[in-house]
């Protein structure tokens, strides 16, 4: 396939610095890359835009030595090379920065980059040494680091960096980054494209995988478009339309803000919420959402975002129809979650008076842990060492969460593939792990397959999963359908609490915009939505209110649809400020500080 | 492997010992040829034209070839009957219990007689098999069947032993590299408490009495069940701390748990005494004065000599004591040198009065 | 023996035939399955031969002795099948918790168990033969289902059930030396319990199948068992998550550790009957020491089965005629019996070491392997 992007004027020298021709890579019947071609001039950062599932990994891991090409070629400064280990592309002066990084805690920033080639003599260790090469690398390329802090109580941004050192500690001028923004706050992904900037400014060049289309038109010189293992077209960074670059990834129009039109239908203050009103106190009609964002330790951002609708909804709970459930999950003023992380203890008391009330313990996590713990605290699969969560009015802290389930609540898990679905199970076992021993999938502790088959085949065809075949096994779904089929699941029965934990988490877009129009329409049935994410994008696009959880506390609330990106990034770095909306209880703020000093986070922090 | 030796010498004493009561020995001079069978040139008798008729085999149990005990042992004794009578043999290893039944009757199929059993485990195969084949001879060892075609083989055990208790307690009384005189004191290491087990005690205490009626004799059993039978770590400490009371000379009947006890002699420098075989030969670097031995391998030579003279003692029960050959004192080796001439009369003197039924050994230990 | 699996063919499936499809898909499944023991018995054999070479025999006449013995007559079968019965069982000791991601290494222990527990029960009750021989049957299996709670319980507990089950493994041994010799000690010449009595015994098959006993046909009917529990109940469903993936099951509100608990209880109960049913079969009794390493070899027929209860009867159908195959093989062939441990044990290390498969047969392997996708290499 012939590149017919033009080169972007003055930046890529006349021979490219790698150059990707005619790449194939089958797995069995399945071909992962089909006759892709690419160019990487000096100096240039090309994006590689492609849903998941299209290929994108793969190609890297071909140009990276971790797979091998069936057939094509890789050219680096016009010469072709053979690639068939990850040492040969070092060799080659090609760095990899994971989207997984692969990093010791325990050692030293110094020690994880030259890790593997360590200076020094006769087998001994220059610690000296090595700090100094990497305080000069770090200075050099602008990446603020300090060599002697350890990796492990870094936070996910500055780990970031490390991972770049090591690649510029290697020698790489070819940089590779895999979804480099995934975790990162809003003003840590601006650093990050900064800081790119700087490294293309010195000569290397980058190649960013995303499927993030707004950093990509920011920070790529040109994008190259992939979907079902071709390469679709390659277009210039700028003045190309992210609904153009929607349309080219997704191969249809992509309906890209799909909150505005749903949410107006419901959201209103919670005008009618008495303060310790039972399941009844909401009407139908009445409905409010929040939304709740978490920021770990300082510069370990982590948002959440929470829509929430209150009102009584049926739930026919997991098939049987036996029981109503309101809507409204009601800890009556706090639902805490005390959960140990790094072995410190953070008790935090959130409340809110409204709907949603979050309670986070954890602290200076990487990967949103905070919301992790959160999640699995609510939703009854880790307990909460103290405080009490209330769902209907009805203390559930004592019970798991199976019988949280039963009484309405669902949990869309932050990881769908360890912990939403049992990956060597088919998907028709998948939609009824929860609901197996019940009529009319078991009878007698009998399963009864045919039950089961139908059930999942109805749900595949109303999540539109991909292959629509219950009989596929859930691991060799993508990432994306994996999703629809854990959301489908959950959603079924009309449960009242809708826990999802980072639901679109390396998912594509056109499975983003599905899963998020069916938790639109669940909070439009009457269901209450704690959304748990650290995509902002996706909290504005969804929530009505925004809860900001930081330094395992609660910090602030932001309306929807007034919140700025600002206050927000200021919010989860750890500002605290005043309530908005009036739904926080400043008391249960107050109580939320409870020992949290010990820990530095007096209670009484920074204003806004 | 390893530890099936250890249950194999275990169960075959305890068959040894559930036996040893009812003895049902017959004058075992009668039947079973003479001792001078056994060294003397091929006998007229089974070197004649019926000899090539005869083929005999035999079924290991569950040890197999190799265990340096009495498969071996048998094994030896067929192919020296191979050798020297001219009969051609063959020889079956069990790899599971289930097979005893399978090999006996294959080789009762293949008209193999005599066909030996080795090993009180296969009793209940020899009982199941023996009465389907009456033309068949087979014979048991170290147990007892109740088939008429049947011939049992046991061993006096405690008749060596006393021959080992004599040396014990006269070279305690010298001053040696291993030993000295001032603390007449010796021990015996057991392994599982039980009849079989007493007996070799009681043979080996009459022994030392006999020649040192002063000589204190330290007794300890490592255990009550089979598995003191392979507890090396706890015969090394039975043997020190025998030896801290002053034993120098120790003897054992203990299966593997003995190694323990060469291990703490050759570390503190003490004699041992070996059991079943020429341990010496075996454990060649510890310092072990000599072993009592049980002749499986003459047992079986004796029965082929025995089938082949058409006296193969059927329906009996034989046992093989010192007069037989079935049980013996090894030699010295190594150490003749230091073992004086008037230990090694002791010990000749000793039996012959066994033999000719001067001495009484017995088979239970004093109170 | 066919090295070339039987591949699950690339056409589209037919749009509807359910039951059709399905029946294509298991056999495709069971195809694949077989491939890796298939080929591990063709390299064993190889280095078999190689061995025998070694020591100057005839290795044509070696193997067909190796085959006559175990499959070639009747009586071959007959021989066979007893050495495969309780092995069956042992099997599906290891196969059921293994389901449940808990690896059973305590099978020799509840046999042992199961076989004390039979012989005291049907030497010591009264009434009708055919009741005595149910109610030892269930002790047996009681005793073993009891004695592999135990790690069940201690793996809720954090502890390891490999180890544990080694541990017991030592504990039950001794247990059951000690009650054979001791309080249910019989009046026979040799040591261990005494004889239960004939019309307690399960009689033989007959149809010229020598010893084989009417233990194997509750051995089969113990795998259709142990089939159904795993894949056609609700418990069985719950096992499997479990199994493969303890945190999803945790999350989806399945009991890890009471799953893992009763799966390798059912694993003792197997073992346990096992034993019980080698003793009304074969032995009559519990002598000390009693039958080795039926559990052990149970370990090496599941692997060998891949964990699936039809591939555990043929498991022990293939250890069971390697062993009657090599009496045989010594008997006529002079080639000594530990020539069937060598090729078991090469077996079992080509059928493990799915590396040497995968070098051998290429990539596909790995789909091989686990018997699913190659959705490893598409994420992205």
């Amino acid at each position: 396939m012939e590149d017919r992007a033009p080169h972007r004027q003055g930046t890529a020298a006349d021979t490219p610095v790698l150059e990707m021709r005619g790449v194939t890579k089958r797995f069995g019947a399945v071909v992962a890359n089909d006759d892709i071609s690419l160019s990487l001039g000096r100096g240039e950062v090309l994006g590689l835009l492609g849903e998941n599932g299209a290929g994108k990994s793969t190609l890297m891991k071909i140009l990276f030595g971790l797979y091998t090409a069936d057939s094509g070629e890789v050219l680096v400064d016009g010469a072709p090379v053979r690639i068939a280990s990850p040492r040969d592309a070092v060799d080659l002066r090609i760095g990899m920065v994971h989207q997984h990084f692969v990093l010791v805690g325990p050692l030293s920033v110094a020690e994880n980059v030259v890790l593997g080639a360590e200076p020094g003599a006769a087998g001994l260790f220059d610690r000296g040494a090595a700090e100094q090469r990497v305080a000069d690398l770090a200075a050099r390329y602008g990446l603020a680091v300090d060599p002697s802090a350890r990796v492990g109580d870094l936070s996910v941004g500055v780990q970031q960096r490390v991972e770049i050192l090591k690649a510029l500690y290697r020698e790489a001028r070819i940089l590779i980054l895999d979804e480099p923004t995934a975790v990162l706050t809003p003003q840590e992904s601006h650093e990050l494209f900064r800081v790119l900037r700087g490294l293309v400014d010195q000569g290397l060049s980058i190649i960013l995988i995303t499927h993030k289309l707004g950093e990509l038109k920011q920070a790529a010189d040109r994008i190259t478009v992939i979907r079902d293992g071709r390469v679709i077209a390659t277009v210039p960074g700028a003045g190309t339309s992210e609904g153009e670059l929607a349309r080219l990834m997704v191969g249809r129009e992509v309906k890209l803000a799909g909150r505005r039109a749903a949410a107006a239908l419901g959201v209103t203050t919670d005008a009618a919420e008495e303060p310790a009103g039972g399941a009844d106190a909401a009407g139908p009609g009445g409905a409010t959402a929040a939304g709740a964002a978490t920021a770990g330790g300082g510069a370990t951002a982590a948002g959440a975002g929470a829509a929430a609708r209150a009102g009584p909804a049926r739930r026919g709970p997991r098939g049987r129809g036996r029981r109503r459930c309101g809507g409204r999950w009601r800890p009556g003023g706090a639902a805490a979650g005390g959960v140990r992380e790094d072995g410190g203890e953070r008790p935090v008391r959130l409340s809110a008076r409204g709907l949603v009330v979050a309670g986070v313990g954890g602290a200076t996590a990487v990967h949103g842990v905070d919301l992790v713990e959160l999640a699995a605290a609510l939703a009854g699969t880790r307990p909460a060492r103290a405080g009490v969560v209330e769902l209907d009015g009805q203390d559930v802290s004592r019970l798991g969460a199976a019988q949280r389930g039963e009484r309405g609540l669902a949990y869309i898990p932050e990881d769908r593939s360890t912990k939403g679905l049992v990956r060597d199970f088919t998907v028709a076992e998948n939609m009824t792990v929860k609901t197996f021993d019940e009529p009319p999938f078991s009878r007698l502790g009998w399963l009864r397959p045919g039950a089961i088959r139908r059930f999942a085949a109805r749900l595949v065809q109303a999540f539109d999963v991909r292959p629509a075949d219950p009989d596929a096994r859930a691991g060799s779904l993508s990432g994306g359908n994996q999703q629809k089929a854990v959301v489908a699941r959950e959603l079924t029965g009309e449960p009242g609490v809708v826990i999802a934990a980072q639901p679109t988490r390396g998912v594509d877009v056109g499975a983003i915009e599905f899963l998020h129009a069916r938790l639109l329409a669940e909070r439009d049935r009457g269901a209450a939505i704690l959304l748990l994410s650290l995509e902002l994008d996706e909290i504005r696009a969804l929530a009505d209110r925004i809860l900001v959880i930081a330094g395992g506390r609660f910090v602030g609330e932001l309306d929807a649809d007034r919140a700025t990106d600002e206050q927000l990034g200021l919010l989860m770095a750890g500002r605290e400020m005043a309530p908005v909306g009036g739904a926080l209880d400043p008391g249960d703020a107050a109580a939320g500080g409870r020992g949290t000093a010990a820990d530095g986070h007096p209670p009484g922090s920074a204003p806004l | 492997m390893r530890s099936w030796k250890a249950l194999l010498a275990a169960t075959l004493m305890l068959a040894l010992a559930a036996c040893g009561g009812g003895g049902t020995a017959e004058e075992p001079a009668d039947d079973a040829p003479a001792a001078e069978g056994s060294e003397a040139a091929p006998s007229e008798a089974a070197g004649g034209e019926g000899a090539s008729d005869v083929r005999a085999a035999m079924v290991t149990d569950v040890g197999g070839l190799g265990d340096n005990s009495f498969n071996d042992s048998a094994y030896a004794g067929l192919q020296r009957a191979e050798e020297e009578l001219g009969i051609s043999i063959e020889v079956l290893e069990s790899g599971a219990p289930t097979d005893y039944v399978n090999n006996l009757t294959q080789l009762a199929e293949s008209g193999f007689s005599p066909v030996f059993a080795v090993g009180f485990l296969m009793t209940d195969a020899v009982n199941e098999v023996a009465p389907q084949f009456p033309e068949t001879q087979f014979a048991l060892i170290d147990s007892v069947a109740e088939a008429t075609n049947v011939a049992n083989l046991l061993f006096e055990e405690q008749q060596g032993s006393y021959l080992a208790g004599v040396v014990a307690g006269l070279m305690t009384q010298q001053d040696t590299e291993f030993t000295t005189a001032e603390a007449a004191t010796v021990g015996f290491l057991g392994g599982q408490e039980s009849p079989l087990i007493r007996k070799f005690e009681a043979g080996y205490a009459a022994g030392v009495q006999s020649v040192c009626p002063d000589c204190q004799i330290l007794v300890e059993y490592a255990g009550t069940t089979p598995e003191a039978f392979n507890d090396p770590a706890r015969g090394q400490e039975i043997a020190i701390a025998q030896n801290d009371q002053g034993a120098d000379i120790i003897y054992h009947a203990s299966g593997a748990t003995g190694n323990g006890l060469f291990e703490a002699a050759t570390d503190r420098g003490f004699f041992a005494i070996g059991v079943d075989s020429d341990q010496a030969a075996i454990v060649p670097d510890a310092p072990i004065l000599t072993s009592m031995l049980k002749r499986v391998d003459n047992a079986v030579f004796a029965s082929v000599e025995a089938a082949l003279e058409g006296s193969f003692p059927a329906g009996e029960t034989i046992t093989y004591g010192l007069e037989d050959e079935g049980v013996d004192l090894a030699e010295f080796g190594e150490f003749s040198d230091i073992v004086p001439q008037e230990v090694v009369d002791a010990v000749e003197e000793a039996r012959t009065g066994i033999v000719d039924g001067t001495v009484e050994v017995p088979t239970e230990p004093a109170a | 023996m066919d090295t070339r699996p039987a591949e699950a063919p690339d056409a589209p499936p037919p749009p509807r035939r359910p039951a059709a499809e399905v029946v294509r898909r298991q056999l495709g499944a069971a195809g694949r399955a077989l491939v890796f023991p298939a080929v591990a018995a063709v390299l064993a054999f190889a280095v078999g031969a190689v061995v025998i070479l070694a020591t100057g025999q005839d290795v044509g006449a070696a193997y067909s002795a190796l085959f006559r013995g175990g499959f070639g007559s009747a009586g071959a079968w007959g021989r066979t099948l007893l050495n495969a019965t309780p092995l069956i069982f042992t099997g599906l000791a290891v196969a059921l918790p293994f389901r449940a991601g808990l690896f059973n290494i305590g099978g020799e222990g509840q046999l042992y168990l199961g076989a004390i527990a039979a012989v005291w029960v049907a030497t010591t009750l009264g009434g009708p033969a055919p009741l005595v021989v149910i109610a030892a049957i269930v002790a047996a299996g009681l005793a073993g289902f009891l004695w592999g709670a135990i790690p069940g319980a201690l793996k809720g507990l954090g502890a390891h059930e490999v180890i544990t089950t080694i541990m017991l493994n030592f504990i039950a041994i001794n247990l059951v030396t000690w009650l054979a010799l001791n309080p249910l000690a019989g009046a026979s010449a040799t040591p261990g319990t005494g004889s239960v009595a004939d019309p307690v015994r399960l009689a033989r098959l007959g149809a010229g199948l020598g010893r084989a006993h009417w233990g194997l046909l509750l051995g089969l009917v113990a795998a259709v068992i142990a089939y159904l529990v795993i894949w056609r109940t609700a418990r069985g469903f719950a096992i499997r998550a479990v199994g493969l993936a303890p945190e999803a099951a945790r999350y989806a509100g399945i009991p890890v550790a009471v799953n893992g608990l009763l799966a390798i209880a059912l694993g003792g109960l197997f073992a346990g009957i096992g034993g019980g049913i080698e003793v009304l079969g074969v032995y009559g009794r519990v002598s000390i020491p009693f039958v080795a390493n039926l559990g052990f070899n149970g370990i090496g027929v599941a692997l060998l089965g891949r964990n699936h209860p039809a591939g555990v009867v043929l498991g022990a159908i293939f250890f069971g005629g390697l062993a009657a195959g090599a009496q045989e093989m010594q008997f006529a062939a002079d080639v000594p019996l530990d020539l069937a441990d060598v090729l078991l044990a090469v077996v079992l290390l080509f059928v493990t070491a799915t590396g040497i498969a995968e070098l051998l047969i290429g990539r596909r392997a790995r789909a091989l392997v686990d018997g699913t996708t190659l959705g490893r290499g598409l994420a992205g």
